[in-house]
């Protein structure tokens, strides 16, 4: 009798692995099939048949690869933009994507290593490549969020953004302090296309209220100037002397060199041109509003308009005024 | 000790198994097993070696209709099979049985659905006037105008005030209801005509206010006004009273694309019903007006929106119609505005909530529609 | 009695231990196939039902469900055929091979809907399967090998028939048809969670997809 009760516990064992195996297998041989095969995962949403290749210099291999350019497209807004983000705003990422490509390949501009862009974010725009990819999202994110990337790049196939029948210097960055800033007071040039527009979606970001603490000694050092400044003589030692429209700082005095806004940021690394700052004992503290240049497209702003039922064109149009959406191939013609 | 025990059981096995017989049984049951492992494996290899589907079996593989793959993912996931877009007119996928499954897997034939006629009765005096500008072969009925005293007779109304229901952005779509009294059975207890069910207030006009409202879920702004015309007018000139009020409204709204005259038809339930995901709908049609000298754009959109619902939602809609006659106007405003239809939506024996889920499978459908016309914009 | 209960389904497995074997490596022969079959399929026949299975999804989440009354009937329906069928093929000598091919069509459908899921929405399409596949298949797979064991068995005792004289024939046919109405009580339920406890499980990962 109790051998009987023994014995058919491996059977209850077979049925219970069988149900493990009925949701492991598929899982597990979909999740190996994809590995080797990616390639079926991406072409099932129809690759285009491009004949616009661009040479990329990838900085980390030191190497220059040529990819053709919906491919380099889907590597940008995967690199640049949350996936998480909605269609419509990965769509205007896409396209601010490919025009700075195709500007680039239009007016051979090239960097020192003879392609036509670097995958550097400080450059133009970042590029990752699906191994990158698949190791920053993990094998089985890789696929779905490579398929909504895919759809938002196929879906404006070809599409660019073009003024006076050029295309345009398409400016992106991550969030803004409300307004976007006029090109000339970031970058010194003044582009009709990329003027100040509200972007108040931006305000509710995690960006208004950022904080960067710098020892002083660093601050200094960073700065290259002698330590100069203290907590009793701020208000003298810093200065700004000059501010945009858009409450952002073109040029300040620090301890009597006087440098531009940007070169600031850049040198101490702050999140945006929007500062204040506050020394207390040995540590200066800014606070900053926003994110990333402030030029152009603010990728939070495209977020914010995309939920609120707007499309990708509008959100180009709102951020790059005047520009209009053409198919590469005719810019190129001219 | 567990080692011993199983062992035991497996030699006990053995001996049941010592007969010829049996012996027999248990090689034909292995070598089955074998020669389909085997089989298996040489499809399987097939199917993986060759990417660009060369192979054979590859080959059957791509031939497989979209219709039985979805069935098989239907007969997993539940609710998923009365979801899946089907055939255009009727479910014609197997519903049961794993033997017509796999004679549909292979020949995409259906032994449980040959495919029927539409047929249905006719109102033999609307047949003449309407030409179906689709497949369906069942015009609306005729609008019935009660005989009774309170139609015929023009009655003071109570004034309605005009409310334009304005939501943020540009309104794209206008909605109103020359006929705004129609209204449904069940919402009037007590009556049972169909040629009665009209109502002062829980009528027709509620069916599109729910259709405003799931627009606007969908942040499209559409406007809709509620005016008395069924009181003040009669078949000679209703329509020419809520002209007015369209000019009116598409002179301060030159965003409006699409005007829906939303009526209430006058068929039986069995005509105006459609079981949409299971629930019960109460169907759609087009109705275009033939005087209207423009009447082919008319026409053009009422096809766009027929085929658009039998893609998302097939069966709900019972066609577009064109409408001619010679005795009364058939223009119904159409020429304010190259997307300006009637819409039928259900008839006297359908519920108020048969016709709202109409309304919200509608706003999908619109909604479908402005998208790719935007889309369409761009380029 | 369920004492005595437990030990008949004991000694009814150990008897046919090794039909249980033979059943289960048929059905995830089917797994795995299935499984095989989605990685192979054509791009445009993936892209129709990713397409479909979206649309899917956004319905569960707007909540375009059909009553889960229809749904839990349609079930019970589609499940009680099945079963049915195992019980009639058990009773005939013939229905042996079409036992087999219907236990593994139903591994196969496993297979390739998780397979499909998880290839083509990652881990949250594995979750999707985990919470609307796998509930009712864990009664209804396991339901299902028992019958068709039970089938089988009963075939094969048959055939055993013509040869040996001491089988008690009515008395294993009744065993047996109390062994499938037993089963097809266990799919009723089944359906219930079909119609029941799959939306809300889904509505819990649509938002999601
Ligand atoms: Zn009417």
């Amino acid at each position: 009798m109790r051998s009987a009760t023994a014995t058919y516990k491996p059977i209850i064992g077979m049925l219970v692995i069988t149900l493990v195996l009925m949701i492991a297998i598929p899982a597990g041989l979909a999740g190996l099939l994809s590995k080797t095969g990616s390639r079926n995962g991406e072409s099932r949403l129809q690759a285009a048949p491009d004949d616009m290749k661009i040479k990329i210099y990838l900085k980390e291999q030191k190497q220059v690869v040529e990819l053709p350019l919906e491919e380099y497209v889907k590597g940008v807004v995967a690199a640049e933009m949350p996936v998480t983000f909605s269609m419509e705003a990965l769509k205007a990422q896409a396209i601010a994507a490919r025009t700075n490509a195709v500007r680039r390949i239009q007016k051979n501009l090239l960097t020192p290593e003879g392609a036509h862009i670097t995958d550097d974010h400080r450059d133009v725009q970042a590029y990752s490549s699906d191994e990158k990819l698949k190791k920053r999202w993990g094998v089985f994110e890789y696929q779905f969020n490579l398929n909504k990337i895919a759809q938002a790049v196929n879906e404006t196939r070809g599409q660019i953004l073009s003024y006076n029948g050029e295309p345009i210097d398409a400016l992106f960055f991550s969030a803004s302090n409300g307004k976007t800033e006029n090109s000339q007071d970031y970058w010194g040039r003044p582009l009709p296309y990329l003027r100040s527009v509200d972007s108040p979606w931006d305000k509710q970001t995690k960006y208004m209220e950022g904080t960067k603490s710098i020892p002083l000694e660093e601050f200094h050092r960073l700065l290259g100037i002698p330590s100069a400044v203290t907590a009793a003589n701020q208000n003298q030692t810093i200065q700004v002397l000059e501010t945009s429209a858009t409450n952002r700082v073109k040029k300040i005095r620090v301890a009597g060199i006087t440098i531009t806004g940007p070169q600031f940021r850049e040198t101490l690394g702050l999140a945006s041109t929007d500062f204040s700052w506050k020394v207390e004992g040995s540590t200066i503290t800014f606070t900053t509003r926003g994110n990333g240049h402030g030029v152009g497209m603010s990728q939070y702003g495209a977020e914010g308009m995309a939920k609120e039922g707007k499309q990708a064109h509008e959100i180009l149009s709102h951020f790059y005024q005047g520009a209009t959406l053409t198919p590469y191939q005719t810019a190129m013609k001219e | 000790m567990n080692r011993q025990l199983r062992h035991r059981q497996f030699r006990t096995m053995m001996v049941n198994m010592g007969t010829r017989k049996m012996q027999l049984t248990v090689i034909t049951m292995s070598l089955m097993l074998a020669v389909l492992v085997v089989l298996l494996s040489a499809v399987a290899v097939q199917l993986m070696a060759s990417r660009s589907g060369n192979s054979f079996s590859a080959r059957m593989l791509h031939s497989v209709s979209h219709q039985s793959l979805n069935s098989i993912m239907g007969s997993e996931i539940p609710l998923y099979a009365s979801t899946a877009p089907a055939r255009p007119g009727k479910n014609t996928e197997p519903r049961s049985g794993v033997v017509s499954m796999l004679f549909y897997l292979l020949t995409d034939i259906n032994v449980e659905h040959p495919e029927t006629m539409l047929g249905g009765s006719i109102a033999a005096m609307a047949v003449a006037d309407f030409e179906p500008l689709t497949d369906f072969k069942e015009p609306p009925g005729p609008d019935q105008l009660p005989e009774t005293p309170d139609r015929a007779v023009p009655q003071p109304s109570e004034p309605k005030e005009k409310e334009p229901v304005q939501t943020d952005g540009k309104p794209l779509v206008y909605i109103y209801h020359t006929h705004n009294r129609e209204s449904f059975l069940p919402e009037m207890p007590g009556v049972t005509e169909p040629n009665k069910a009209y109502h002062k207030d829980r009528n027709i006009e509620l069916v599109g206010e729910r259709l405003l409202r799931s627009l606007k879920d969908k942040n499209i702004s559409a406007i809709q006004t509620k005016e008395e015309y069924w009181y003040k007018g009669n078949v000679k000139n209703e329509y020419d009273l809520s002209r007015k009020t369209a000019q009116e409204v598409l002179a301060q709204n030159s965003s409006i694309s699409m005007i829906f005259d939303i009526h209430r038809d006058s068929l039986p339930r069995d005509k105006t019903t459609a079981k949409i995901f299971g629930k019960e709908a109460a169907r759609v049609s087009f109705i275009v007006g033939g005087s209207n000298p423009n009447y082919g754009k008319n026409e053009e959109f009422a096809k766009k929106l027929h085929n658009k619902l039998q893609k998302m939602y097939p069966g709900l809609s019972r066609g577009a119609f064109t409408k001619r006659s010679e005795d009364y106007d058939t223009k119904y405003n159409q020429d304010l505005h190259p997307n300006s239809i009637i819409i039928e939506i259900g008839g006297p024996e359908n519920t108020l909530e048969e016709a709202y889920y109409t309304a919200d499978l509608l706003s999908h459908v619109v909604a479908e529609l402005i998208r790719e016309d935007l889309k369409a914009k761009k380029q | 009695m369920v004492r005595s209960m437990k030990l008949a389904a004991a000694r009814y497995m150990q008897e046919n231990a090794k039909l249980f074997v033979y059943t289960i490596i048929l059905f995830i022969v089917g797994v795995l196939f299935g499984a095989i079959v989605v990685n192979a399929l054509a791009n445009g026949q993936k892209a129709d039902l990713f397409t479909y299975l979206r649309g899917f999804f956004g319905l569960v989440n707007d909540n375009h469900l059909p009553d889960s009354a229809y749904v839990t009937w349609h079930s019970i329906a589609t499940n009680l055929k099945m079963l049915g069928l195992i019980w009639i093929l058990g009773l005939s000598i013939i229905g042996l091979p079409l036992i087999v091919v219907l236990i593994f069509l139903k591994g196969f459908t496993i297979g390739f809907t998780v397979g499909f899921l998880v290839e083509n929405f990652a881990s949250k399409g594995l979750m999707f399967a985990v919470l609307a596949v796998l509930p009712q298949n864990l009664i209804i797979v396991p339901s299902l090998i028992i019958a068709g064991v039970a089938g089988t068995a009963f075939s094969l005792m048959l055939v055993r028939s013509r040869f040996t004289q001491n089988i008690p024939l009515y008395q294993k046919f009744l065993s047996y048809t109390g062994l499938v109405l037993v089963l097809a009580v266990f799919m009723i339920v089944a359906s219930f969670v079909e119609g029941y406890v799959s939306p809300l499980l889904m509505k819990m990962i649509t938002p999601h997809l």
